[in-house]
């Protein structure tokens, strides 16, 4: 799966999410399937999903 | 020229007390506590000096309950560490998952750090300081769903494999450490150590009958797309990234007595390697395919592996795939 699959799985499985924090190395800047969500690239090697009060959601890393 | 041979050594078996998290952790607690000095067969259990085998547990309780255990090798260069945890709902920070997996409430997580620091704590993104966290894969599904929960860890002198049997009939396991021997000093085909690092989980779906010739959920070295899958992680040599396991064995599986025992009566040790997304990575050591077996069941004339242990799938039907890890 590709970064973008990873990350899109992700929200998916957490549909409250607004804002998606990721990795600078993984070239994902905007997440098609999800409009709505908000992408913040970092120069944390993990993501992190947030909901529209900024609360955390959930951590993962993504794999090659 | 290959690394040092591991030595696999199992621990005694301890069941959980009750169906909750803490109890599954309590249980692996008994199993590997620092007090315990001999293995399940009576051999000693030593913590240090050439070949030991005994890793260095820790247990982190947060108000007197259990949320994880850390263990440490007893030799290496590489300050690799191993997490097994899980708590009845996410804490806050949320543990770092490791795609596709997510937190499960009750459920066991693992993970792996390698060039550790400092611990800081099992849910925090950097659990050991440095940045070589692999994020926790999954090991069963919520402790809450199970009627009883068999803790059980073979020890080597680099890797685990830690085990639950759950319901009394069902075999679920995650291989840990430095699990590859690229056979190279190639610098960029291993660590510096010499030695590939990652591990791979059966994941929520116990072990199959075919758990090694199928590569769908209920196997070991295969990468389902979702939470919860089989899923298979081996470190890209020096740096943070993971990637995922390719198998590149031809095999249908279903290896039978008849195919895996020679006409003396012995029983063959097929060695097996393995292949990752960026690249081919080696062997798997000291693991070999065997003839069916029983869970726990213990192998004394395999020829090339002396003596092994063997991995399997069912505690009564001794047919299907088997992995032997040498003793």
């Amino acid at each position: 799966m590709s970064n973008l699959e990873q990350i899109e799985q992700y929200v998916g499985y957490y549909p409250e999410t607004a804002f998606a924090s990721v990795p600078v190395t993984c070239g994902v800047t905007q997440l098609p399937a999800y409009p709505g969500v908000e992408v913040h690239v970092w120069t944390e090697d993990y993501c992190e999903l947030a909901d529209k009060t900024g609360a955390e959601i959930a951590r993962f890393k993504l794999v090659g | 020229m290959s690394l040092e041979t591991l030595r696999h050594r199992r621990l005694a078996t301890v069941n959980a007390a009750t169906m909750t998290i803490p109890a599954v952790l309590d249980a692996f607690w008994a199993v590997v506590d620092p007090t315990v000095t001999t293995y399940s067969d009576g051999s000693a259990r030593a913590f240090s000096g050439v070949g030991a085998t005994g890793w260095t547990w820790t247990r982190v309780q947060v108000s007197g309950v259990t949320e994880a255990l850390y263990a440490t090798p007893p030799g290496g260069t590489m300050a690799q560490r191993v997490i097994l945890a899980g708590r009845f709902a996410a804490p806050a920070p949320s543990p770092t998952m490791i795609s596709p997996d997510t937190f499960l409430a009750s459920g066991l997580l693992v993970g792996q750090q390698l060039s550790a620091g400092a611990f800081t704590t099992w849910n925090s993104a950097t659990p050991f300081t440095n940045g070589r966290w692999s994020g926790y894969t999954r090991l069963g599904n919520a402790a809450t769903t199970y009627t009883s929960i068999a803790c059980c860890v073979y020890e080597t002198q680099e890797t685990l494999w830690v085990e639950m049997l759950v319901n009394g009939a069902s075999v679920l396991v995650v291989p840990i450490g430095a699990l590859y021997d690229p056979e190279t000093v190639s610098a960029a085909a291993c660590e510096t150590d010499g030695r590939r690092y990652g591990f791979t989980t059966s994941g929520g779906t116990a072990l199959g009958s075919n758990f090694l010739g199928a590569a769908g959920t209920g196997t070991l070295w295969a990468q389902g797309v979702n939470a919860g899958n089989t899923h298979g992680y081996i470190w890209r040599p020096g740096v943070t990234t993971i990637d995922t396991v390719v198998r590149h064995w031809t095999s249908t599986g279903a290896a039978t007595a008849v195919t895996q025992t020679n006409l003396a009566g012995e029983f063959a040790g097929n060695p097996f390697f393995m292949a990752s997304t960026s690249g081919f990575v080696g062997r798997v050591r000291e693991t070999y395919w065997g003839r069916p077996v029983l869970y726990h069941q213990r192998i004394d004339t395999t020829p090339g592996v002396t003596a092994a242990y063997g991995i399997a799938h069912s505690t009564s039907s001794a047919t299907g795939d088997a992995l032997f890890l040498k003793y």
